[in-house]
């Protein structure tokens, strides 16, 4: 009984691995079909312009689904590895530059996170904890 | 109870300031501890803390990562950010007390005083005093005025500074993955944004109203609920943009607040929803992880998880199932399904203006996908234990397709989102049959059978009138938004049949007949298909009726056409609202009468109707007459659509196979019709209406002939695989 129920739940995760490989397959098929187009179709720009939008969608649509469910069934990527990934293939799509996409990045909400991690990081390491204050009211604090 | 405030209090002052992520990971160790030592149940207060941590996170610019990038891209001053949503976190945070306390009310019944042992904690006191004195200058400069990002680093380098720690101990502590993922994020919707938004589209999502901010603020919260919430507000901001164009500026900034606001009052709810649930293991997990997720699946807690799970598994209870669940899904799920189908040709012909090869094209090949995949996805369908969640993903594929359509109605997005609608669509047929089988006992299933296509009659009927009445009042454009709300009325359906009242051997027919099931410990091979007799027999039967049926309503509609021009469109509707209108009390007749009659000769009335009505179509041109045999077919499809799964679940009884089996029942039927549409206008073409609606209905009298013969009866007494 055990069994067979152990392998019912390996049946079920092999369909879930083969549909998001199919899946992230799929993705990384169109975003190399859209970066081939323009070099493959003749000068006709229209039809590598709508390939190029199309794959754009995919890769989004693709990296939300992915970065929403937090990860990918059967791959051991977390949610930062998927955003690099997809951005990388918007990139190789031809979507956008690599100028565009450094110009795309904030880098005033990087420098602040960083710099409040940096600050919060060395409260924590000086042994710090905010129960110490207010949680001081019942137990006299000896700081 | 005071403890509880202390909680709250702390957790969200500090989230204010900084990260809030970082003070969950290092409050919740240190209140499980706490509470442990004091022998109270942790998971209210552990509560606590992420409530009040994500509520208070709103006050400032620096209160999460949201707000940073929000208050990045909006320049909003810090002072401003702070006098609008300062009162709007500490309203939450009472809000939060009081919630708390409320539906943990037993937990702070007791007045007694607890006596605390002082947690033991390293404590450098230079190094503390430093880090606390750089905060508080670092929060100071925020409110003077200074770029926060500039201030932020400035300080946090300065920290570097120091001989007691290491660098490297303090950059471990960073997030560095978190900087990652925004940097891709970033990028990922610049590219989007770059390839897929011109004027037309913002256009076309300004349509949506965004610039109001009631409906920002509910886009914004299913959103981030969907997607978390960074990567919401990533999406939305050139929306944003654009809508506050107009406006200078002052009313996006208004946008930016009220949104937030209102995510973090559905985050509250959601998480109260959470534990009310009595939540799972994930649930709760993600309760500790606050933010919930990447913090959640990337990186281990250091505060015992597994006594949090187990004091939320304490509180899980059975609950009991309610039918009207059921039919609610069946009523709703047709709602979801019919209100796009019909309606999609005839609003990009008459609306969109595309030629009729694009329409044929896109119904062709979402039409043969839909066909191709419907015998896989049933094989996926019985594996899978998870039946509500492939339900609330189909209605996920759905609305999002018909959102598709609705903003961006030309070629390629047309064409990709009724792909989607068609394999999704295939989903619901054998999910909820199956679900069906798994959550009544057998003696229930025929009467449930009949029930359910009851409901989805009537849910047909429903949407036709609303469609109507929508179409007419506001646009025919506006049917389209129909589909997402209908699809989170039916989530809402599905969800509330509880997962453990579902019996998934049942379900996929595993359960077996008497002594059968014993010796059988896995499902059959594939090859049941084939080797199951009366299973073959069924389907090569429901292929000629089909085949028979499908192209009859067409047929008729060219005929009223002709006669009357004018009046065909309304007349064919009449037929299909008044055909399922028959088909209701017919269901529930079937499921009352399948177990006492016996499946087969309510199947043959059936059959036999078909070659009948075909014959009755030739003798006038009469429309009324027309019509009301078109009635008829209220009745034999009533009984099919009842029947069908009915009978497919007997026959498969012990094999494990039975979505596999409804799926290839489908695919069989609809190779049947869309091939009787191609030879039907041949026939018409070569010898006219009545000598086709003659060979119609020869091949309907075929199809009754092999069912009387060879099909044998599946109902109860009967074994269910004499082959096997």
């Amino acid at each position: 009984m055990r069994d067979s129920t152990r392998q019912m739940a390996s049946n079920r995760s092999r369909w879930l691995v083969a549909l998001s490989f199919l899946l992230v397959g799929l993705v990384v098929a169109t975003a190399i079909a859209a970066a081939l187009a323009p070099s493959l179709l003749p000068a006709d720009d229209q039809i590598g312009w709508e390939g190029r939008s199309v794959a754009a969608g995919v890769i989004f649509v693709g990296s939300y689904l992915a970065l929403a469910i937090g990860r990918i069934p059967g791959l051991s990527i977390d949610r930062a590895g998927i955003a690099l990934v997809g951005a990388g293939l918007m990139v190789a799509s031809g979507a956008l530059t690599l100028e565009d996409a450094y110009k795309a990045v904030d880098f005033d909400t990087i420098t602040l996170l960083l710099g409040v991690m940096i600050v919060v990081a060395s409260l924590r390491l000086s042994g710090f904890s905010p129960s110490l204050m207010p949680g001081s009211w019942r137990m006299p604090g000896d700081l | 109870m005071i403890l509880l405030g202390a909680a709250v209090a702390t957790s969200g002052i500090f989230s204010a300031f900084l990260v809030n992520d970082a003070i969950c990971l290092v409050l919740a160790p240190l209140v499980l501890e706490l509470t442990v030592a004091l022998g109270r149940r942790p998971v209210p207060y552990l509560l606590a803390v992420a409530m009040a941590s994500n509520v208070g996170s709103t006050a400032t610019i620096t209160g999460n990562p949201q707000n940073i990038m929000i208050g990045s891209f909006s320049h909003i001053p810090y002072t401003n950010f702070v006098f609008a949503l300062g009162p709007v976190a500490l309203v939450g945070l009472i809000v939060t007390v009081a919630l708390i306390a409320l539906f943990h009310r037993a937990e702070f019944a007791g007045a007694e005083r607890l006596e605390a042992p002082r947690p033991k904690v390293n404590v450098n006191r230079v190094l503390m005093i430093r880090a606390l004195l750089a905060t508080l200058i670092m929060i100071a400069l925020f409110f003077s005025g200074v770029v926060p990002a500039k201030a932020a680093i400035i300080i946090g380098g300065l920290l570097l500074l120091t001989r007691r720690v290491k660098s490297r101990r303090v950059y471990a502590e960073i997030d560095w993955s978190l900087l990652l993922m925004f940097v891709g994020l970033f990028i990922i919707v610049a590219g989007a944004q770059h390839a897929l938004l011109n004027p037309d589209i913002i256009a076309n999502v300004g349509r949506l109203h965004l610039d109001q901010v009631p409906v920002l603020a509910a886009v914004t919260a299913v959103l981030s609920n969907l997607v978390s919430n960074v990567p919401a507000v990533l999406v939305l901001k050139p929306f944003v943009d654009a809508a506050a164009r107009p406006r200078h500026g002052v009313a996006g900034d208004r946008n930016g607040f009220d949104a937030r606001r209102e995510l973090h009052r559905t985050w509250l709810n959601r998480q109260s929803d959470c534990r009310t649930e009595g939540g799972r293991f994930r649930c709760g997990y993600r309760l500790l992880g606050i933010f919930p997720s990447w913090r959640a699946t990337d990186r281990d807690h250091t505060c015992d998880r597994d006594a949090v799970a187990m004091a939320l598994e304490s509180k899980i209870k059975r609950r009991s199932f309610n039918p009207f669940s059921l039919d609610a899904v069946n009523f709703l799920a047709a709602d979801v399904r019919g209100a796009v189908g019909p309606y999609l040709n005839v609003f990009l012909v008459t609306q969109q203006h595309w030629s009729q090869t694009d329409v044929g094209v896109v119904t062709t090949v979402s039409g043969l996908l839909g066909l191709a995949v419907q015998t896989p996805i049933g094989a996926a369908i019985d594996e899978t234990r998870a039946k509500r969640g492939v339900i609330v993903l189909a209605l996920a594929v759905l609305a999002a397709a018909a959102v598709l359509i609705f903003a961006f109605p030309t070629f390629w997005p047309v064409a990709i989102a009724s792909s989607l609608m068609a394999v999704a669509g295939d989903v619901f047929g054998p999910v909820v049959a199956s679900l069906t089988l798994g959550l009544f006992a057998r003696k229930l299933l025929a009467r449930q059978m009949g029930r359910n296509s009851a409901f989805d009659h009537a849910g047909n009927v429903t949407i036709a009138l609303v469609a109507g009445a929508v179409g007419y009042a506001i646009s025919q454009r506006a049917v389209f938004m129909l589909v997402p709300i209908f699809a989170a009325l039916t989530a809402i359906a599905v969800l509330s049949i509880p997962a453990e009242a579902i019996d998934y051997n049942r379900a996929r027919d595993l359960d077996g007949g008497p002594g059968a099931a014993k010796s059988v410990p896995g499902a059959a091979g594939y090859g049941i298909l084939f080797k199951a007799r009366p299973l073959v027999i069924f389907g090569l039967c429901a292929m000629l009726f089909h085949f028979a049926n499908a192209p009859l309503l067409p047929l008729v509609g060219q005929k009223l056409a002709a006669a009357y021009p004018k009046e065909a469109t309304a007349m064919m509707s009449t037929c299909i609202i008044a055909a399922q209108l028959v088909m209701l009390p017919f269901a529930l007749l079937v499921g009352r009468t399948a177990d006492i009659w016996g499946r087969k000769p309510l199947f043959l009335v059936g059959f036999a109707i078909l070659p009948i009505r075909a014959v009755l179509y030739t003798l006038s041109d009469n429309s009324f007459w027309l019509i009301g045999v078109q009635l008829l077919d209220g009745v034999g499809a009533g009984i099919f659509g009842a029947l069908t799964p009915l009978v497919v679940s007997d026959i498969m009884r012990g094999t494990g196979r039975y979505n596999l089996a409804l799926g290839a029942i489908g695919t069989t039927v609809g190779i049947g019709a869309s091939l009787s549409g191609l030879g039907a206008g041949v026939i018409v073409d070569q010898f006219g209406y009545s000598a086709t609606f003659l060979t119609l209905g020869a091949a309907a009298f075929v199809a009754a002939i092999v069912f009387a013969i060879w099909m044998p009866e599946t109902a109860e007494q009967d074994p269910g695989l004499p082959e096997l």
